[in-house]
């Protein structure tokens, strides 16, 4: 499948939110379940979202030529 | 659930204020879609990068601070026993005595079952996790305790005890029952919050033998 800068960026957002919603519960209902459901699922959510958000910008970044390719002349 | 920490009750509209910031970003551009502008690019590093990480920092804190609450442990039904007995400013027991005491106050149920060391804030919180499995698969629905159900994964460590109560002052070497059992507290064969000796930490539940 051909990464897609715009796809990829639609794919963070969406974890983001997700991770977001997750940290937002557990603030707004302080009890072991959500607690829980934040410092794992939220952060390896959150945390994977950042990763396809710089896999995205790398992307941006090789198409605008300010990243060559190693086998670039 | 009773009163939050003062730091998370701080904390927490400025993390709640990130994720809304963040996540109108993040709407408005999944909603739109616009080209990918320079200015759209630096909405989204706020968006997905800045913003979500001040409120995941923030939100860490505060969780972490709420976790160690004594409201939080009595969040559970089986545990409102011994945080009923622990608030009670009448009660004799160990752990009443112990919150009565600005150092543990309302965080009197971890400052004695923390893990002391290095890493003792992570094998907690991992010891945590085994308590919420073990509620959920057990206790979930309000499932009463029977008397003497509950009990420690291992012995009450009496090095939770000496973090605060030194073993090398007068007042604790004096003690002839303390020298008698020197060793026995030293391995900890012999737990300081034993009945008889300074025990037991919380009296026994409702129908408890």
């Amino acid at each position: 499948m051909r990464l897609d800068r715009q796809r990829l960026l639609r794919i963070s957002a969406l974890m983001t939110l997700l991770a977001l919603t997750l940290m937002a519960w557990s603030v707004l209902v302080p009890r072991p379940i959500p607690l829980v459901l934040f410092m794992t699922l939220g952060q390896v959510v959150g945390t994977a979202s950042f990763i396809v958000f710089i896999l995205a910008i790398l992307i941006d970044l090789r198409r605008a030529k300010v990243l060559a390719r190693r086998d670039a002349p | 659930m009773g009163e939050a920490p003062e730091i998370s009750r701080l904390l927490a509209p400025i993390a709640l204020s990130f994720a809304v910031l963040a996540g109108v970003i993040l709407g408005t551009y999944l909603v739109r879609r616009p080209a990918l502008t320079g200015a759209v690019k630096v909405w989204l590093f706020f968006g997905i990068g800045v913003l979500p990480i001040c409120a995941a920092l923030t939100g860490n804190i505060g969780g972490y601070e709420t976790s160690k609450s004594r409201a939080f442990c009595a969040s559970c039904h089986t545990m409102t026993s011994y945080t009923a007995d622990a608030a009670d400013r009448e009660s004799a027991s160990l752990a009443s005595f112990h919150s009565r005491n600005q150092r543990f106050g309302n965080e009197s149920c971890f400052v004695c079952h923390q893990d002391y060391g290095l890493f003792g804030s992570v094998t907690t919180k991992l010891t945590g996790l085994r308590h919420l499995w073990v509620y959920q698969t057990r206790y979930a629905g309000g499932r009463q305790v029977k008397p003497g159900e509950i009990e420690l994964y291992r012995p009450f460590p009496n090095g939770n005890c000496t973090q605060c109560h030194s073993t090398t002052l007068p007042g604790f070497s004096d003690e002839p029952e303390h020298g008698a059992v020197a060793e026995d507290l030293k391995s900890g064969a012999v737990s300081c919050a034993t009945e008889g000796c300074h025990g037991p930490a919380h009296p026994s539940p409702p129908g408890a033998s």
